[in-house]
């Protein structure tokens, strides 16, 4: 596998033709990449949306009383069918649907849309039949629909990540089995020259998903077998799913973005190389660390822990490439907008692996499991790492395929700023929140109620967080709109910068040429 | 060979290692386990087998309680002493003759999933069929946890249970009978059979049942 630097595509030539090119793949990836990417927007704020409602719901203090019975007599509708908000909006309901929400509706759209504009690119080949695309976005919604609101209404499973009920699964597999078969389409009839490593991980990325949601709900759903072992093939998968397709996705995008704009190599091929097959040997090994000294086989928890610690070497890996490539321009990150994304998004990498490791040591585990600690594990990986990585992608792409600019920097530095502040209390606080709570658990000589109680006021700092989020990213729903309907500044002038570049400095390459305007 | 077809086989190597020696082979190994019928060092026990044949389990008190989500709460794994102070906090079994221990794949006999569970906002349950054998308490915990006078954090699941006026006499399972200040008539709530069926499920949680001596020292499985 070659794995050049992705800026020799700009350096090869910035003729005419060349952009012409660019920008008629653009145009015939217009539909389908907003359609993903709007997608993915509404999901994201519906499911912050029921992640406030979730750390609400289960202080069962007097906030959701009133917000129902507000509900009850100003909305004639909800008053007429009689819905019992305790019932659909209980904890236990609303978490799984609020993850399948950011999983499935959020994440996974975000992701095809990046990895399908950015394959086309790469492959430098024009998208073609944008219609069955289009046809399995919205089987994608459909079924995310289903699984949320047959959550909400008790039929869940229970197993984190794979709570939909069993009937949701063919209709994600069908419409992702699709977006594969472009994916490896666009491959396949790519044009000669040298592939990018960017295009290899989100090769693996997308073949591996459809073995391994396969894998995971024909033995949930299909197969009768040992009970344990369901718990831990959930385990597995969901640990799968976040290093084998939210990291690789996010990777391909921040491996694109970062040459791109900054006009220059990648820092270390061989770094590049190591992290990735170091990284793709190990992930499929991790997962069952969750239930350390569960019922299992002690060797397939500990084979989870090894490589669970394991994975800390290519993330460092990845993370010390990408940080040395944009070392001696790091100033950049205060303008471009991308850039300051994407550079953010890898500190939550680190942290994810770091907590990932740390939970895998018995030492360690004694506190930390079935602790918040788990969800500040997940948020680091899915908020703070992959979404940052998507809004940086958004940024970059959005202006390409709708042929205008941002309308507004102040909207973009105020996202970034609401984004972070949630996904740092999120990721923090929570670890802290773990570590408390795991402690109080582990003094038996304390009743339980003790943990129990000292969970209140993370919960409630969890609920602030996510309430930053919703802020955030209605402003960030509401300025991609305006690019979808073409509502942005016209193009033919500088792209978005979050500030101006100041007297007589010019910026990167391409953060200063390559704007929408190339046609 | 062209890079894709290299690079597809590199990546199925990887992938599939793990998917065929961690999930596949353990998953028909594990699939294929058996009751062990007890030896002759399990003295009291000989005649019978662990776990015993009718796990008694309550599969649809099961579907409600995943249905709820009660496990992103509650587990129902009890790890040894080296990694963790579950059976200390007496959630491994009967404190009295020796009892308690850590949770074991046979005591999953007859779930369609172990619902060993994500979070512990609440106490593990694997033995609260022994710890709580006290339907009304657990009917009392689901109505209306926070009257109930414990610290807890627990949501109510009062859609369990069905609020009537009473006709006569209040039924005998109803949860709590009242009087209503208004009109003076006197309500009950009464569990549906959905909370019937999560009771039974939860009284049935018993997972200490006397490890056979020959597997002690075994597989550990």
């Amino acid at each position: 596998m070659t794995t050049e630097d992705n800026s020799t595509l700009e350096s090869e030539g910035m003729g005419a033709s060349d952009a012409k090119l660019r920008a008629y793949i653009d145009s015939t990836t217009r539909l389908p990449v907003l359609f993903f990417f709007t997608s993915a927007a509404v999901w994201l704020v519906l499911s912050a949306i029921l992640g406030v409602i979730a750390s609400t719901s289960l202080k069962s203090s007097a906030f959701m009383p009133i917000v129902f019975t507000w509900f009850n007599e100003t909305i004639w509708v909800v008053n007429w069918v009689q819905l019992d908000w305790y019932q659909l909006l209980g904890y236990g309901r609303v978490y799984p649907a609020f993850m399948s929400a950011l999983i499935y509706g959020w994440g996974i759209q975000a992701g095809i849309g990046a990895g399908l504009w950015i394959m086309a690119r790469l492959c430098r080949v024009p998208f073609r039949n944008t219609l069955t695309l289009i046809v399995a976005g919205h089987l994608w919604n459909l079924g995310v629909t289903m699984g949320v609101v047959s959550l909400i209404f008790g039929s869940g499973t229970s197993v984190p990540w794979l709570d939909f009920p069993f009937f949701v699964w063919p209709f994600l597999l069908a419409a992702y089995v699709v977006v594969t078969v472009w994916i490896v389409v666009m491959f396949r009839s790519r044009r000669p020259g040298p592939v990018y490593v960017s295009q290899w991980y989100l090769m693996a990325a997308f073949l591996v998903f459809p073995w391994l949601y396969l894998t995971a709900n024909l033995f949930l759903h299909a197969f009768d077998g040992s009970a344990v072992m369901g718990a831990a093939i959930g385990a597995w998968y969901s640990s799968a799913l976040l290093y084998l397709w939210f990291v690789p996705v996010a990777l391909a995008v921040a491996y694109y973005l970062v040459p791109k704009i900054l006009g220059r190599p990648i820092y270390s091929n061989i770094l590049t190389q190591l992290g990735f097959w170091s990284m793709f040997a190990l992930a499929g090994w991790t997962g069952m660390q969750r239930y350390l000294g569960g019922p299992l086989p002690a060797w397939m928890p500990a084979v989870g822990a090894a490589a669970a610690i394991g994975m800390v070497l290519p993330m460092m890996v990845v993370t010390a490439n990408l940080y040395m490539t944009v070392r001696s321009q790091m100033g950049y990150m205060q303008y471009s907008p991308t850039l300051r994304f994407t550079m953010f998004g890898l500190l939550g990498l680190v942290l994810m692996v770091l907590v990932g490791a740390a939970m895998s040591f018995f030492d360690f585990s004694k506190f930390l499991q079935f602790t918040m600690a788990v969800e500040s594990f997940e948020m680091a990986g899915l908020y703070w790492f992959f979404s940052m990585t998507m809004f940086a992608a958004f940024y970059f792409i959005g202006p390409r395929v709708t042929g205008c600019e941002w309308l507004s920097r102040g909207m973009i530095r105020w996202h970034f700023w609401f984004s972070a502040y949630g996904s740092i209390v999120l990721v923090v606080w929570l670890l802290v929140g773990g570590i408390s709570q795991g402690a109080a658990l582990y003094a038996w000589d304390k009743p339980v109620s003790v943990a129990v109680e000292l969970v209140k006021i993370h919960i409630a700092a969890e609920a602030i967080a996510w309430i930053m989020i919703i802020i955030s990213n209605l402003m960030f729903l509401f300025h991609t709109g305006l690019m979808c309907l073409r509502l942005g500044r016209r193009s033919g002038i500088e792209p978005t910068l979050i500030h101006d570049l100041p007297e007589g400095v010019v910026g990167p390459e391409a953060m200063a040429t390559e704007g929408a305007s190339v046609s | 060979m062209d890079e894709l077809r290299k690079f597809t086989i590199k990546l199925a190597l990887c992938f599939g290692l793990p998917w065929l020696f961690l999930i596949v082979l353990p998953w028909f190994w594990l699939s294929s386990l058996e009751p062990v019928p007890y030896g002759e060092d399990d003295e009291e026990f000989v005649g019978s087998s662990y776990p015993p044949g009718e796990s008694g389990l309550h599969l649809v008190g099961q579907r409600v309680f995943a249905a709820e989500g009660c496990a992103y709460c509650h587990t129902q794994m009890v790890r040894p002493t080296y990694a963790g102070s579950d059976i200390w906090r007496g959630w491994g079994g009967r404190s009295e003759g020796g009892f308690a221990r850590s949770t074991r794949p046979r005591d999953y006999f007859g779930e369609p999933i172990a619902l060993l569970g994500a979070r512990r906002y609440g106490s593990d349950l694997s033995n609260v069929g022994w710890r709580r054998p006290d339907a009304a308490w657990l009917h009392e915990m689901l109505y209306d946890p926070i009257a109930y006078g414990e610290v807890t954090n627990k949501p109510t699941y009062a859609h369990l249970y069905v609020e009537r006026r009473v006709e006569s006499a209040p039924a005998d399972d109803a949860v709590r009978v009242w009087i209503d200040e208004e009109t003076g008539e006197e309500y009950e709530a009464v569990p549906t059979s959905e909370a019937k069926a999560l009771v039974d499920y939860l009284l049935s949680l018993k997972k200490d049942y006397r490890v056979p001596v020959a597997l002690v020292d075994g597989s550990g499985s």
